[in-house]
């Protein structure tokens, strides 16, 4: 399979709560080099905050000894995240798709996960089995640079090279005249 | 301090024959503990409580509980941030709470659950509840889950949406 996309990365870590900021900022982290909006990568982050803590809640409960692995890869403008956990799985999909439906109620959880993933990333496919677990699949697209911003980045990396330069000039010419001033004052001394 | 005792400081003051800064720090002082006794000086007082991940801070004349999160919100921190909220509120039954969100730069839905939760419980206790300082992103999770719909959310300027590098 290698080739087909353009950048990918696995990542595996123990099914506790403390590894979701981790897992998130990961996947934000690789995600930057497609230079997205904040708003995207902020998406991308709560999307992928939200599948990471229904497979560490939800899949195995309060097993911390499961593995959740994340995959990603980078195709052209287009991030595709796959979340997966050999948990308990799901029994009906369609219903914990639903909006407001939670298994967990006492957990103050308030059944908007898929619902968020849903209207914050551009795709979203889950495959589960009862007894093997759970795969969601998250898709997003990018936008990339318009030319308007590109010309902004090089007018204003420009402007910078201008400024330091006239920096530089300005400086070797004040140490020039200081040292004309010096001898200056020294010929005036010794006369 | 008894009466002697501010006599003789009097006294040390006028025998050195200028404003001794020592004695004069410690009359103040006595002022200060007198006035505080008075009942309606009290009641304006401030209780900060300033904790790792959460700051409260309590006026005792408005009865209003600020309450500040200092870290981002998901499954993990929100467990944590709910105990200590709980208590906070359990402690002073305030009649108004202000959830100030500015400064946090993420959460998700575990966060609606934490928000909804400590909504019922201060309207159980009589009180209102507010949230402030609310940027666009977060205020897209609370749009979609019809927080915004119960709870008072004042929501920050609108920033530009600029690259992150």
């Amino acid at each position: 399979m290698k080739g087909l996309y353009d950048n990918e990365m696995k990542l595996e870590f123990s099914s506790k709560t403390s590894n979701e900021a981790f897992a998130r900022i990961a996947v934000a982290a690789f995600v930057s080099q497609l230079d997205p909006t904040i708003d995207e990568l902020s998406d991308i982050k709560t999307a992928v905050s939200e599948a990471v803590t229904n497979s560490i809640i939800h899949g195995y409960g309060e097993d911390s000894d499961g593995i959740v692995k994340i995959e990603a890869k980078i195709f052209l403008n287009t991030v595709q995240i796959e979340i997966s956990d050999n948990g308990k799985g799901i029994e009906d999909v369609e219903m914990a798709m639903r909006p407001l439906y939670t298994s967990k109620p006492d957990l103050e959880r308030s059944g908007m996960g898929f619902t968020i993933m849903e209207s914050f990333m551009d795709e979203i496919k889950v495959e589960s089995a009862l007894g093997l677990g759970t795969k969601v699949f998250l898709k997003k697209k990018i936008t990339p640079k318009t030319n308007e911003e590109e010309l902004k980045d090089d007018v204003s990396q420009n402007a910078e090279n201008y400024i330091n330069q006239n920096i530089e000039n300005r400086q070797s010419n004040i140490s020039e005249d200081l040292e004309k001033i010096k001898n200056d004052i020294k010929n005036i001394l010794e006369a | 301090m008894s009466k002697t005792s501010y006599q003789s400081t009097k006294l040390l003051m006028e025998i050195n024959g200028r404003r001794d800064y020592n004695y004069y720090n410690l009359f103040f002082v006595l002022i200060k503990s007198n006035w505080c006794k008075n009942d309606e000086q009290m009641k304006t007082t401030k209780v900060v409580r300033r904790r790792k991940d959460v700051v409260t801070d309590y006026e005792k004349e408005t009865r209003t509980l600020f309450l500040r999160v200092t870290e981002e919100i998901d499954q993990h921190t929100a467990d944590k941030i709910r105990r200590k909220l709980d208590s906070e509120i359990e402690i002073y039954s305030p009649k108004k709470v202000i959830f100030d969100f500015n400064g946090i730069e993420f959460m998700d839905s575990s966060g609606i659950g934490m928000v909804l939760g400590r909504y019922k419980l201060v309207k159980m206790l009589g009180g209102t509840f507010e949230i402030i300082n609310v940027n666009k992103r977060l205020k897209r999770i609370f749009d979609m889950s019809g927080v915004s719909r119960i709870i008072d959310i004042k929501d920050e300027e609108s920033e530009k949406n600029e690259r992150v590098i």
